[in-house]
């Protein structure tokens, strides 16, 4: 049993050069003055595990770390750890049932204090409290144990073989906190530490000043930050507020920010604010996918409390692969790029497009559309307009959908789209677009989340973090179909049902070597893009401004996108 | 004593009662809706607002028969093409560049009377007739300057929206929605904001528990309601009434009953001061039922503020109804209204200005042309400034 | 009057007990969860567990309940404690807004000043302009002044915050180069601490805009009004009285009929006084002022029923007392209204 070290095993090749590059503008610590960061969507606490939101995290990344975080393209950079465990180096045990991490040489905290491997622990014990409510509990799925072997050394013992070990204290959602300050916050105590929450102490290069939730934050630099010379700014405001079309126009055109985070605007806006020349877009493609989900049970309001479940039986014509493809033939998907994403998006075919080597390249297809064969296709089927009303049938009934998605720009635009493209191949289409704080809400009494799914397509998007898929794919199991009796919990959107699929799942959770994973992987995503119960239309980026006169910007989707601010300079 | 009443009654229809009913024949009786409209006729600003009105109403309602691009079509190819007044701009667009200036000149067949690089006056109107002849064939010969481009076609006179959609059907169907929104929501918190007002104010057992009904909806929070009334009635209201009126009542009532208030307030205020005037205190000493005190004496005199809040809610109803679909409450995107083209145009407004300027013009005109037909028709119904 | 106004005060406590428990039903009643926002890589299971360290477990009578104790007794307790020292702070957990963790009472006045100086500024302009433009213009009725002013100020009104918000930016952060006197920053700066002229000059800089923006929609409102109740009097006998009488005509205007006219415009302000605490939702998105209407509006589209509730709650307190002022004003103006 092997670990190729191809994604996994740490080389620091990057890291290398990155810091050569840096190098170029080595100088004093806070030498370069304030960095103005403006995320549209600020920050409402400092503590990531008690939120769990993106923008969170983000800002949490400056004053907290982990272990080892993830660089713009995919790989892991050993962090606070001295290197990346592997089962070459032995920091893997061979039956995948341990890691052991050594911590790098002096790394203190900001108040001066060291970092001891007890803080790690403090740190699983506080997430795993069953009453603390911790946002990133699935990080520390499986962990049996954690030890400090020395004041420098974890070893994290598995409750089972963990072929993919790199969760726990991992990346930005599951960073170290400091034993001393959270000791008194455990459990149900944890809300009520709000100094705590609000300014963590850290090893990160920033600390904060001053912390105004869901308005700015203001950080300065951490005097006992472990790399010398960095980080070059002084303090670091970062303001929330607005929307993306101001931050983007804050940072490329009146250049009042430095970097404006999260710029999903019009394509062609964004390139005319680009134009001034005061900043620059760049995108960081991670697993984000924009996708239709097929229904595969029936919607229909006439079954009451049996809408949308598998007791309701199977859905009227969405469960015939054929209509799926035709409808995914109809759409021109670099279309939907141009429009609506510009180089925030990628024509895909997968739902699981990246990492490169899990990515498939059997549906291709998709890529053209192709109008006249979807027409041919369902003709072929013996799916024809009957009765004239421009609307085909398919066993008598018309093929009529309510397609729904969350309320945003991008997504009516698309579906207004789809829906002229689908008109060409006979399917009628009502839309419906729901408040996002619905839609994703999960709220059981709320006929409109997506997880109930009373409708006939609807459109999202998903990924996951950091860079196995395993859990993501095992999210069409069988038994993970939302329902009454689960409330309508699992992550089963479209209630795609398979055995074959089901088995892919439990081999994948036996394989360890990567290229076997990398196989099954593509054998799942293949499976599911035939059934046709899912249609991915785009790849997603993350898109954000920054200054012409900010340096050493290396935006990753696989971590926070700040990931290596302590790079950051002033060009001029 | 005379009767309170006849200061506020038309001296027309006296004159017909006191002449009784054997003259009828003879002079037939004007009615007083005619001395009314015959004030109203001569309110300059009354008449324009209602000629303006109409224009917008056959504009939106007869328009479409005209214009026959079904708005929900999206030339997809077209998207983001420009208003056909682009063309006067051409002249800026080809200024200091040689390469958008020769094909300017290749387009247009502009006559070059000014060495390099300068367009000229005739020069300018060369290449701006060209653009208006041909103006598919100019915008190709600019397609390549990115930050001059020029893109324009009769096919689409006002221009597109990033996904091809014809600005001006939408601008048309856009209307039929907002004017009946609007109107029909400012009715409604009219009705129900005069009603609350007037009987709050009147009677002043009910005051208290009025008021303080009006307190409570001023503190609801907007949005959770509406979310909570989509959640309740989308659903009955949809298969109902079907899709789309079932949602038109739902936007309808949403606006009305959280816009009511304000007016119930000032009608109450004016009410409360109303009832111990003279003529008020007269009527009831002689045993008038305060049905008859209301609608004779108190609406009459209470209709000037109600007008200002009736002009008012009308735009604030059509904006309304654009933050609805904004956040997702409202009609489904590919409705169109007015406000939902205002807001998808903030993005763009220095790209291509009118996609903000026309639908804003529109709602802006619209709400002015209802408050100058307010002014005319309150001066109308006011028996002081009547016949003078 | 007093007796009314005691009558009142005592009546406003079961009332706003009743909006209370009426806004508290409705925003459980709303569709929406506190962890819509989460990523959805967060899986269902962690969700349950935030809900129920929220304490959304609860039966809704003990949430109310929790929330009616600590908003009329707790929070009172714990700031006159922090102010006075009296005594020691309640042993109880403090209202925590469920998105920051933090007691909402801290963040609501945290942010009130910015609210306050920016709303409240736009409101005092905006009556200040709406009040003579509104009496000239029902004064020289279909004069030049009052035709533009109608013209003005109904296009003002006609046209939301979030065009003419946009359009400043465009015109003011965007389109002037950065050190010319016309330049005004689109992003309001909150942790601006005013210390001396420079930055007293800046505060004044960074509220223009936003301050442009409301305020247009204050005069639009008032002006009309105004006017409307202006014209309505300027029509009545008593005013020839008074003309016959032989008054100066500035004194018929300003004395008498404007007196008579304030009734409805003292309404209107009164109503938007409460508003001025509620913020502006879109003014302070667009130009990033972050008070309270976007501490209400976050809070909304976070399913944050502690802040939205005690907000909300606020707002009520601040409606039934202004309307309160707006009928005890009514009786001082006309004096005829009793109300015994």
């Amino acid at each position: 049993m092997k670990l190729r070290t191809a994604l996994l095993g740490a080389t620091a090749s990057l890291t290398l050069a990155s810091m050569a590059w840096a190098d170029a503008h080595e100088g004093e610590r806070g030498r370069d003055g304030q960095l103005s960061i403006i995320y549209w969507q600020a920050p409402s606490t400092m503590n990531p595990y008690l939120s769990g939101g993106t923008k969170e995290i983000e800002a949490a990344s400056l004053v907290l770390e982990s272990l080892a975080r993830f660089d713009n393209t995919g790989e892991m950079v050993p962090w606070l750890a001295e290197s990346i465990p592997t089962v070459e180096n032995g920091g893997v045990s061979e039956d995948l049932m341990s890691i052991t991490w050594t911590l790098k040489e002096g790394v203190m905290w900001s108040d001066g204090t060291p970092v001891t491997a007890a803080d790690a622990i403090f740190t699983w014990e506080y997430c795993t409290d069953p009453e603390g409510g911790c946002a990133q509990v699935s990080y520390f799925d499986g962990v049996d144990s954690m030890e400090a072997v020395d004041d420098r050394t974890i070893r994290i013992t598995f409750d089972a073989p963990k072929p993919f070990p790199y969760t726990a204290l991992v990346g930005a959602e599951s960073p170290i906190i400091q034993a001393a300050q959270f000791a008194d916050c455990t459990g149900a105590a944890a809300p009520t530490c709000v100094d705590a929450n609000f300014g963590p102490i850290g090893t990160g290069p920033f600390v904060v000043s001053e912390f105004r939730p869901n308005d700015v934050i203001t950080f300065e630099a951490n005097d006992n930050f472990r790399e010398a010379g960095k980080p070059a700014f002084q303090t670091v405001l970062f303001k929330g507020g607005g929307d993306a079309a101001s931050a983007a126009r804050a940072v490329l055109e009146t250049g009042e920010f430095d970097y404006a985070w999260n710029l999903q605007i019009d394509p062609t806006v964004m390139a005319d604010m680009e134009a001034t020349g005061i900043g620059t877009v760049v995108t960081a493609f991670g697993t984000s996918v924009e996708r239709l989900h097929l229904n595969q049970t029936n919607p229909d309001p006439a079954l009451g409390d049996l809408r949308s479940t598998v007791e309701g039986g199977p859905h009227p014509f969405l469960t015939d692969p054929i209509v799926g493809q035709a409808l995914s033939m109809a759409i021109d998907r670099q279309l939907l790029v141009d429009i609506g994403y510009g180089s925030g998006g990628q024509v895909t075919c997968n739902v699981l497009p990246a990492p490169e080597a899990y990515a498939s390249t059997n549906n291709d297809a998709c890529m053209v559309q192709d109008i006249a064969g979807a027409n041919a296709l369902l003709d072929e089927a013996g799916i024809v307009d009957t009765d004239g009303d421009g609307v085909r049938e398919y066993n008598g009934v018309p093929l009529r959908v309510l397609f729904q998605t969350s309320t945003n720009a991008v997504r009516q635009d698309a579906q207004a789209i789809l829906k002229q493209w689908w008109a060409e191949i006979g399917v009628e289409t009502e839309l419906r677009n729901i408040d996002a704080s619905v839609f994703f809400g999960g709220d059981p009494s709320s006929p409109d989340t997506f997880q109930k799914f009373y409708a006939d397509i609807e459109m999202y998007t998903n990924n996951f973090a950091g860079v196995d898929p395993e859990a993501y794919m095992a999210n069409w199991l069988c038994n993970d179909i939302p329902g009454p009796d689960t409330q309508w919990q699992g992550a089963n959107i479209e209630r795609f049902c398979s055995e074959d699929y089901d088995a892919l799942v439990r081999q994948m959770a036996t394989t360890a070597g990567l290229e076997e994973r990398a196989a099954i992987a593509i054998q799942q995503n293949d499976l599911l893009m035939q059934s046709y119960s899912i249609i991915p239309l785009v790849h997603r980026g993350g898109v954000s401004a920054h200054a012409n006169t900010l340096g050493g910007v290396l935006i990753s989707d696989w971590d926070t996108e700040l990931w290596n601010i302590k790079d950051w300079y002033r060009t001029e | 004593m005379t009767d309170p009443r006849e200061t506020m009654t038309p001296a027309s229809t006296d004159l017909a009662a006191a002449a009784g009913p054997m003259r009828i024949e003879l002079a037939p009786v004007r009615n007083q809706w005619w001395d009314v409209w015959d004030q109203f006729r001569r309110h300059r600003g009354a008449m324009i607002g209602a000629a303006f009105f109409i224009f917008i109403l056959l504009f939106a309602y007869v328009g479409p028969q005209v214009w026959r691009v079904d708005p929900g079509y999206l030339n997809i190819q077209a998207r983001g093409t420009s208003q056909m007044i682009a063309c006067f701009g051409v002249g800026g667009a080809a200024r200091d560049s040689v390469a958008a200036y020769e094909a300017a000149i290749a387009a247009g067949g502009a006559v070059q009377d000014n060495p390099p690089r300068r367009l000229g006056v005739g020069g300018y109107f060369g290449a701006m007739t060209g653009c208006f002849a041909d103006p598919e064939g100019f915008s190709a010969a600019f397609e390549p300057f990115k930050d001059r481009r020029i893109k324009v076609s009769w096919a689409h006179p006002l221009g597109t929206d990033q996904k091809g959609t014809d600005t001006l059907a939408w601008l048309m169907s856009g209307g039929q929605t907002s004017i009946s929104v609007g109107l029909t929501a400012m009715l409604l918190s009219i009705l129900i904001g005069t009603l609350v007002g007037v009987v709050a104010g009147y009677f002043k057992r009910l005051d208290g528990i009025l008021m303080r009904m009006t307190d409570l909806f001023l503190a609801l929070p907007l949005l959770p309601l509406l979310l909570v009334m989509v959640m309740l009635f989308r659903q009955s209201l949809s298969s109902a009434f079907g899709p789309e009126t079932g949602i038109f009542i739902l936007i309808v009532v949403a606006i009305g009953v959280t816009s009511w208030m304000p007016t119930a307030r000032i009608v109450r205020g004016d009410v409360l001061a109303l009832k111990e005037h003279e003529f008020v205190l007269a009527a009831r000493s002689i045993g008038t039922r305060p049905g008859r005190i209301i609608r004779r004496h108190i609406i009459p005199n209470v209709m000037s503020p109600i007008m200002v809040a009736a002009t008012l809610g009308i735009a604030n109803a059509i904006i309304t109804e654009s933050a609805l679909s904004f956040l997702g409450l409202g009609f489904p995107s590919d409705y169109p209204s007015w406000g939902r083209l205002l807001n998808d145009g903030v993005q763009f407004m220095q790209q291509n200005p009118e996609r903000v300027l026309w639908p804003g013009l529109a709602i802006s005109l619209t709400v002015l042309s209802v408050n100058y037909m307010g002014d005319g028709l309150r001066d109308a119904l006011d028996p002081r400034i009547r016949g003078q | 009057m007093l007796t009314y106004v005691i009558r009142r005060l005592l009546m406003a406590i079961p009332t706003l007990i009743f909006i209370s428990l009426i806004i508290f039903l409705l925003l459980d009643l709303a569709p929406g969860d506190p962890t819509s926002q989460l990523p959805l890589t967060i899986p269902d299971e962690v969700r349950q567990q935030i809900r129920e360290s929220l304490g959304l477990g609860q039966p809704v009578h003990i949430r109310y309940w929790k929330w009616l104790t600590q908003m009329v007794y707790y929070e009172p307790a714990y700031y006159l404690s922090q102010a006075t020292g009296w005594f020691d702070p309640p042993e109880v957990a403090r209202m925590l807004s469920w998105q920051t963790r933090a007691p909402v009472m801290d963040i609501i006045l945290e942010r009130l000043p910015q609210t306050l100086r920016v709303v409240g500024l736009a409101y005092v302009v905006g009556v200040l302009i709406a009040l003579p433009i509104g009496i000239i213009s029902a004064y020289r009725q279909y004069s030049v002044f009052d035709q533009a002013g109608t013209f003005v100020s109904m296009i003002g009104y006609s046209i939301p915050p979030f065009f003419s918000g946009v359009l400043m930016i465009v015109i003011f952060s965007v389109g002037m180069p950065r050190d010319s006197f016309w330049w005004f920053p689109s992003v309001y700066d909150t942790t601006l601490k005013v210390v001396d002229w420079e930055t007293f000059w800046k505060q004044v800089r960074q509220m223009v805009l936003p301050v442009m923006v409301l305020a247009l929609q204050t005069t639009a409102q008032i002006s009309r009004f105004m006017r409307a109740s202006m014209l309505d009097n300027l029509g009545q006998d008593y005013v020839r009285t008074a003309r016959a009488k032989g008054l100066t005509e500035s004194v018929v205007v300003m004395k008498h009929v404007l007196r008579n006219s304030m009734i409805p415009v003292v309404t209107v302000i009164a109503l938007g006084v409460p508003a001025i605490f509620g913020g502006a939702i879109i003014t302070e998105q667009i130009f990033k002022v972050n008070g309270i209407g976007q501490f209400l509006i976050i809070s909304i589209q976070a399913s944050d029923v502690p802040s939205v509730q005690t907000l909300t709650f606020i707002f009520a307190v601040l409606i039934v007392l202004f309307n309160l002022i707006a009928d005890v004003l009514y009786g001082i103006l006309d004096p005829r209204i009793r109300y015994d």
